[in-house]
């Protein structure tokens, strides 16, 4: 689905939050919104979910505009993760991902074989089968949130929005997931949305990245052309190296320095 | 898990819900048998089941009189009587569920948003000023009903910033509001003077003047109330992982919360307009419950409404015959003996409760 954000602005009183954010994510594309925190990403994640309202602007998808939608039928298309939040409740972990099929039921119905065959299908992706029946207070951080994962895929969301999708997540479940989201990506035309600040795994697995810095895009487009040293340096102030590696069929981002460091390591500890 | 494990897994557990549900309806059709057949006439079993069996029920309903002393005392005073407390206690248990999963607080309850206090304020000033034109027991339901709303209507309002409901400022309007409304209730009773006695009756909570035409008048409250709450069960089950969750599931957070309220409201504002205060009820089902059942609203609204209605109809039966020829107020055993109870589940349990 085609997701086209132009013009979009949002702040607090008088306080700016993001100015004129606009962009166009395509189906079947994996789109990074990377940039320091305090820039904006996770708000513009949430405007395009339309849990913010967007102060000027508009969202399209596929040409039409999303606030001629209600609640559930954007939540039709629309799934999201959003950042891990605290659970205090003893649900189970099949209970929490079947949450993933409220926008497609109605209030008195109970969930079909249809519903527990797309539920069983998102669980096996993330890797949280074997603890279906389990509470989900008893999990690890980063089951939990590969159960939300699973929830947002439950869904059987045309758009996937992602905040900081692999946060808590060990090293090889990041990858996996990553490579579960690219794969489900291109075999169903996803338009994948990801807030990370992670520079190595989104150079790695976007198709494009949009730069935030101050409220604002500072470079936009593919992986190649926009996240190079200079771009890097501007957004983070660090000094940082990106090449392609072939090893991982994608871009390998180097970081070698910050360049606000005010602590000069070396001679003499004076902490 | 694969899906037929999956399948099987919950078609279990659907089948353990059912099982309860029908359980706890037995319980509730013996319990208000039980209660009918229990008072200083001694009365059967059997003569209860002949009574409401007879053409005297129907007749007694419609506001005729029984054909014999007997149906008399079951149909007339008893059952009515039982089945009001279980209206009361469904409602107060539902609302507090309800109220609980929406606000994500323990210590909510039907009385939290001040409606009790508004309730015994609406009631005081009837009590005290009298009825121009209503039998005085109507003239006190109607006006604690509509100072319930009163209240609801001013605590909402006050707590909606932006267009948004703030929950904490909900609550503590909710108790700056109850605190305006119970000083009221108190300048009632300064001013009262042999109406005093019928005012902190009133506020202890009893159902002695049970009869039919209130059953009836409880029954559509309680009706809209519950399915405004039970629609919204799966929502609320969101709402408890967390509101931006259940709005990226495609909840109208701010929809859902308003109905809730309302319908707990509405079940809790007409069952004190007949029974007075009677605390506890609100808080010791639900959270019982969710011991027991786990967190789901589908399951947890439907048994709090017949627990809670199971617990009413034996606390009263109790309020009348412990003391037995006096009648304790209800609301005085519910938190007497549900207190305790509380307490005990709170050390034993409360990592199951999930707060």
């Amino acid at each position: 689905m085609d997701v086209r954000v132009s013009d979009v602005s949002f702040g607090y009183r008088d306080k700016t939050i993001l100015t004129d954010i606009g962009f166009h994510a395509r189906s079947g594309e994996i789109v990074g919104i990377l940039g320091p925190n305090g820039s904006g990403k996770t708000t513009t994640l949430k405007i395009i979910n339309r849990l913010l309202k967007a102060r000027t602007g508009t969202v399209l998808l596929d040409e039409e505009d999303y606030n001629d939608l209600g609640r559930k039928q954007l939540a039709q298309k629309m799934g999201m993760v959003p950042q891990m939040s605290q659970i205090n409740f003893p649900f189970t972990v099949l209970d929490v991902v079947m949450m993933g099929r409220m926008p497609s039921l109605e209030s008195f119905k109970s969930e079909g074989e249809d519903d527990v065959r797309i539920v069983v299908d998102a669980m096996n992706r993330t890797g949280v089968t074997e603890f279906a029946d389990r509470e989900i207070l008893k999990l690890s951080g980063g089951e939990r949130q590969r159960v939300i994962i699973a929830r947002a895929l439950a869904q059987e969301p045309q758009v996937l929005l992602l905040d900081e999708p692999t946060n808590h997540l060990d090293v090889n479940h990041q990858l996996d997931i990553l490579d579960m989201i690219s794969c489900l990506a291109k075999e169903r035309g996803i338009t994948v949305i990801f807030v990370s600040h992670d520079l190595a795994m989104a150079a790695r697995f976007c198709d494009r990245v949009i730069l935030l810095r101050d409220s604002r895009i500072l470079a936009a487009g593919m992986v190649a052309d926009v996240m190079t040293p200079e771009n890097i340096g501007r957004v983070f102030d660090i000094e940082a190296d990106v090449v392609y590696d072939p090893r991982i069929g994608g871009h390998r981002v180097t970081v070698i320095r910050s360049l606000t460091s005010h602590w000069k390591g070396g001679e003499g500890d004076e902490r | 898990m694969d899906e037929n494990e999956a399948i099987g897994y919950l078609n279990h557990r659907a089948a353990v819900r059912t099982a309860t549900i029908v359980g706890l309806l037995l319980a509730l059709v013996v319990s208000v048998l039980w209660s009918t057949a229990t008072g200083p006439t001694d009365i059967s079993l059997g003569q209860v089941l002949a009574a409401i069996f007879s053409g005297d029920l129907i007749t007694v309903i419609m506001g005729g009189n029984a054909s014999n002393v007997i149906n008399t005392i079951i149909l007339e005073l008893r059952l009515p009587r039982a089945i009001l407390a279980a209206l009361v206690g469904g409602s107060l248990a539902v609302a507090g569920c309800a109220l609980q999963g929406i606000f994500r607080n323990p210590m909510a309850s039907p009385y939290v948003l001040g409606v009790s206090s508004g309730a015994a304020f609406g009631a005081s000033v009837v009590i005290v000023l009298g009825a121009a034109f209503l039998p005085i027991n109507f003239a006190i339901a109607i006006s604690a009903f509509a100072f319930s709303f009163i209240t609801l209507f001013v605590v909402y309002g006050s707590s909606i910033v932006n267009g948004k409901v703030q929950v904490e400022t909900l609550l503590l309007a909710g108790i700056a509001v109850g605190a305006f409304f119970s000083a009221m209730t108190s300048f009632m009773q300064y001013i009262a003077e042999e109406q005093l006695q019928s005012i902190v009756l009133w506020m202890m909570g009893g159902l002695w003047n049970a009869n039919w035409s209130q059953v009836m008048v409880v029954i559509p409250f309680m009706v809209i109330g519950c399915t405004l709450m039970l629609l919204h069960s799966r929502p609320l089950n969101a709402m408890m992982i967390g509101e931006e969750h259940a709005m990226v599931l495609g909840v109208d957070v701010n929809r859902v919360r308003s109905r809730v309220v309302i319908g707990a409201t509405l079940v809790t504002a007409a069952a004190v307009s007949f029974s007075g205060l009677i605390g506890f009820v609100g808080l010791i089902i639900p959270h019982m419950l969710r011991i027991v059942l786990g967190p789901d609203h589908r399951i947890l609204l439907p048994t709090s409404i017949l627990a809670g209605a199971v617990f009413l109809v034996v606390m009263d039966m109790l309020a009348r015959t412990v003391m037995s020829p006096v009648e304790l107020p209800v609301g005085i055993l519910t938190a007497a003996l549900g207190a305790p109870f509380f307490l005990y589940l709170l050390r034993r349990r409360r990592h199951a409760m999930g707060w």
